[in-house]
């Protein structure tokens, strides 16, 4: 085999043949003026082409293979063949190409002979612009409860899936990594547009009783410094790495395991005739993209009041900008009960409920609410 | 001068109902400047489509010559090719594939909503010798597509029964492929036919040089539809998959009605946009009415005299539909035969007749092969009406292979398959019809 490589596939520093290229494309260059001449006169075909300068993906094809050479067109220009590839030449791998002189002069002009001419070639790995960044990281604030369930990271593009866990990290300031911290669900657990990822962290370690918490202990301890760490190398949809790493440094209080008592909430009542927001304060951090979406707005006569909702204060101001000024009346806010605080507490229930012997059957609580008139 | 041989086999090479009568510049160089018989002006790109050197000499000249020596007719117009014309080809997607009468190839194009009929010129009768079997076909478009095995998508498959050429929808982007509900159509957009011949040579056709003609589909699924959990885009199944048969096309897919399931009849040649009908079938497995899920492979066939469809679908029920009904109604209830059991994707349907008797042949992404005795799915009478845990109803006899991705008849003793075999390569091989029919 490598015989037959060295006798037919002469290389291009010993002859005037020069096999090139040129990032687009690949050329052949060397022929005489009065080839190249009957050449322009007569383009001849793809099918001729294809057979004498053949440009292949990978390396050139075993004698006698059937590995068939990349489609593209063929072009005599001034001096040279070029051939330019029907779809970019492939980012990263290599490619090859041969001239078979023999061949050719065969059809073209029988006195002349030739040697075949052969190139590999290396395309350059697509370098990809890195200009993704983490938007952000709810809860936002940079206290939170010993037993915080969850963190969702919000990123300004579409990001690759299944490799989030390889890059994001949790330390704590004098241990170091916290390994195991967060839960390895396959598949991530990702929004439609791949832009938000929701990490949870182990609720088996969390939940006092459960083997996991009892072996391993729980991942966040009461009254320490943690740093969330999301590494550059994560890649987008592109497959480019983050513009630069984020960092989210925060302090843990006490265990929370407290429901939001929604009664409490304090409710600020904007003027009738105004556009000023309604705010509702819940007095703890709750979880962003619950609060966003389970608090709704209705007049006596039961119809949705619309506007712009956004959450302050490290998610624990709720402000409600109504589309058309308020008009004089009596409101309601709905809460779904299934809104959380950061550990997971809903309203009607706790995440980590302490059991002594059955729970008695307690009557249905009824549908959160809170009524207030605008005057 | 030429010879009458030359001169018969040129002739022979000419595509019948081309008006601007080009011919491939190999035949033309290899047989008449030798001979010195026509000056070597060569036009560029005539029948080239893109940017490909295709010289051609036009053959007015040569006509000349040809008919003072033979009679021939050369420019029997076929009726299924009367209102074919070479003009701009603006196809999005050529996400399923079928054969018509005479060699034309049907193309569903989903993103664009319409169906192409292409007159590929592709005539010469092949008889088969020996099948042939591709162990590692992404390897080998690949090489084609200038690109790794792991980023080919295959979108569709079909074999001109006339010459038993292959062709294949081809695209880059298999390394885009995020979920296992993503079908190839989902991915990316077919964007290049290549043709593969019985003796194994590879090529790209070029749809910008052919005549065709051309069907729009009125109310196909919107662009902005969501598949509710996939997160796919339904819009790739407007076509899910075409059937001709006897001066019609039955089409399979998606519309933006009611029921988005839809069974299409158009007349071929075509003539407007023909019928389109909302179905709905009681699946079984599921317990409950189906009205959004596609028809995934289906085949026409008769009954009592009466024109029928034998349907398949996702997780798999098999349902039949009068086409008299569909022809009258904007909605129908087909009638459930079968279900075949769930987590499985069926990806084919053919026909095949053994010793005067004829089959339906169903691949599964998950099941055996089935092979169904045509006189049994035509006496069967019973209907699933209720929700059912295992398969149930019209059973085929189960046949080896499993995992086939696409099918097509290449000859009435083997029909081609393409399946992922067990080594991660994609195979293309031809299974024996008498191991089908025992």
């Amino acid at each position: 085999m490598m015989l037959f490589a060295l006798l037919l596939f002469v290389g291009v520093q010993d002859t005037p043949y020069q096999l090139t290229y040129q990032g687009t494309e690949v050329s052949f260059r060397g022929l005489d003026p009065d080839t190249m001449a009957v050449l322009h006169r007569d383009p001849r075909n793809l099918e001729f082409w294809r057979k004498i300068f053949p440009v292949f993906f990978g390396a050139l094809p075993e004698p006698g293979g059937s590995k068939p050479s990349i489609l593209g067109s063929y072009h005599v220009e001034e001096q040279q063949i070029v051939f330019k590839p029907r779809f970019p030449f492939y980012p990263g791998q290599m490619h090859s190409a041969y001239f078979d002189l023999t061949g050719f002069y065969r059809k073209i002009d029988p006195n002349k002979t030739g040697p075949t001419v052969s190139l590999d070639f290396q395309v350059a790995e697509r370098v990809l612009e890195a200009k993704t960044l983490v938007a952000g990281v709810f809860p936002s604030s940079n206290r939170l409860p010993a037993n915080q369930l969850k963190f969702y990271i919000h990123f300004t593009q579409p990001m690759a899936r299944g490799q989030a866990y390889d890059h994001i990290r949790l330390f704590e300031e004098s241990q170091g990594v916290v390994a195991g911290a967060f839960l390895d669900v396959d598949p991530e657990l990702w929004d439609p547009e791949s832009r938000r990822l929701t990490l949870f962290f182990d609720p088996g370690r969390i939940k006092r009783g459960l083997r996991p918490h009892n072996e391993d202990g729980t991942p966040l301890q009461v009254g320490r410094r943690y740093r969330l760490v999301v590494d550059p190398k994560m890649k987008d949809a592109s497959g480019a790495p983050l513009k630069k790493a984020y960092e989210k440094v925060f302090v843990t209080g006490e265990n929370d395991r407290r429901s939001p008592n929604y009664r409490d909430w304090q409710i600020t009542v904007p003027p009738a005739g105004t556009s000023a927001p309604l705010v509702l304060n819940f007095a703890e951090p709750m979880e962003a993209a619950l609060a966003q979406r389970m608090i709704s707005l209705k007049t006596s006569q039961g119809d949705f009041v619309r506007g712009r909702i956004s959450l302050h204060e490290g998610e624990s101001i709720w402000n409600f900008r109504p589309d058309a000024p308020w008009n004089p009346g009596d409101y309601t806010l709905h809460f779904d009960a299934v809104m959380e605080d950061l550990a997971g507490n809903q309203l009607h229930r706790l995440f980590d409920e302490e059991m002594k012997g059955i729970p008695k059957a307690e009557p249905m609580p009824g549908q959160p609410k809170r009524s207030f008139s605008i005057r | 001068m030429i010879s009458c041989k030359a001169l018969l086999f040129l002739l022979r090479h000419i595509p019948e109902n081309h008006k601007q009568l080009v011919i491939p510049c190999t035949l033309v160089l290899n047989s008449c400047l030798r001979r010195s018989i026509i000056p070597t002006k060569l036009t560029e790109g005539a029948n080239s489509g893109s940017t490909f050197y295709y010289g051609g000499v036009t053959l007015r000249k040569f006509m000349l010559l040809a008919t003072t020596l033979l009679t021939v007719q050369v420019m029997a117009t076929s009726p299924f090719l009367a209102n074919f014309e070479k003009k701009d080809v603006d196809i999005k997607s050529m996400g399923t594939l079928a054969f018509g009468p005479e060699g034309i190839l049907l193309v569903g194009d989903s993103i664009g909503a319409s169906i192409y009929a292409f007159d590929l010129g592709d005539r010469t009768p092949a008889k088969l010798e020996e099948p042939q079997r591709i162990a590692d076909l992404e390897e080998q478009l690949g090489s084609l597509l200038g690109a790794p095995a792991a980023d080919v998508l295959v979108h569709s498959m079909a074999v001109n029964p006339i010459s038993m050429n292959t062709y294949f929808s081809v695209s880059r982007g298999r390394a885009n492929w995020k979920s296992a509900w993503e079908l190839p159509n989902d991915i990316s957009n077919a964007d290049i036919l290549v043709k593969l011949t019985p003796a194994g040579v590879f090529s790209e056709v070029s749809i910008k040089a052919l005549s065709h003609s051309k069907v729009d589909l009125p109310n196909p699924i919107s662009t902005e539809a969501k598949h509710e959990w996939k997160q796919t885009s339904p819009r790739s199944d407007v076509i899910s998959d075409m059937n001709y048969q006897k001066g019609r096309l039955f089409v399979a897919g998606l519309s933006n009605e009611e029921f988005s399931s839809t069974l299409r009849i158009l007349d071929f040649p075509f003539k407007g946009s023909g019928n389109a009908t909302g179905v709905e079938i009681y699946h079984g497995a599921h317990g409950k009415y189906e009205t959004k899920s596609p028809v995934r492979a289906f085949l026409p066939y008769v009954a009592d005299g009466k024109d029928h469809i034998l349907a398949a679908y996702l997780c798999t029920p098999l349902a039949v539909f009068d086409v008299d009904e569909l022809l009258a109604g904007k909605k129908v209830r087909g009638r459930t035969v079968a279900e075949l059991g769930s987590g499985n994707f069926p990806t084919g349907m053919v026909r095949f007749s053994k010793e005067g008797k004829d089959y339906v042949l169903v691949s599964h992404s998950n099941r055996n092969l089935m092979v169904f005795d045509m006189d049994r799915v035509v006496s069967w009478k019973e209907e699933i009406t209720e929700k059912q845990t295992k398969p149930t109803g019209l059973l085929g006899t189960p046949i080896s292979g499993t995992g086939i991705r696409m099918m097509d008849s290449l000859s009435n003793d083997f029909i081609q398959m393409i399946a992922r075999s067990p080594n991660g390569k994609l195979e293309l091989f031809a299974y024996p019809t008498r191991r089908l029919a025992r």
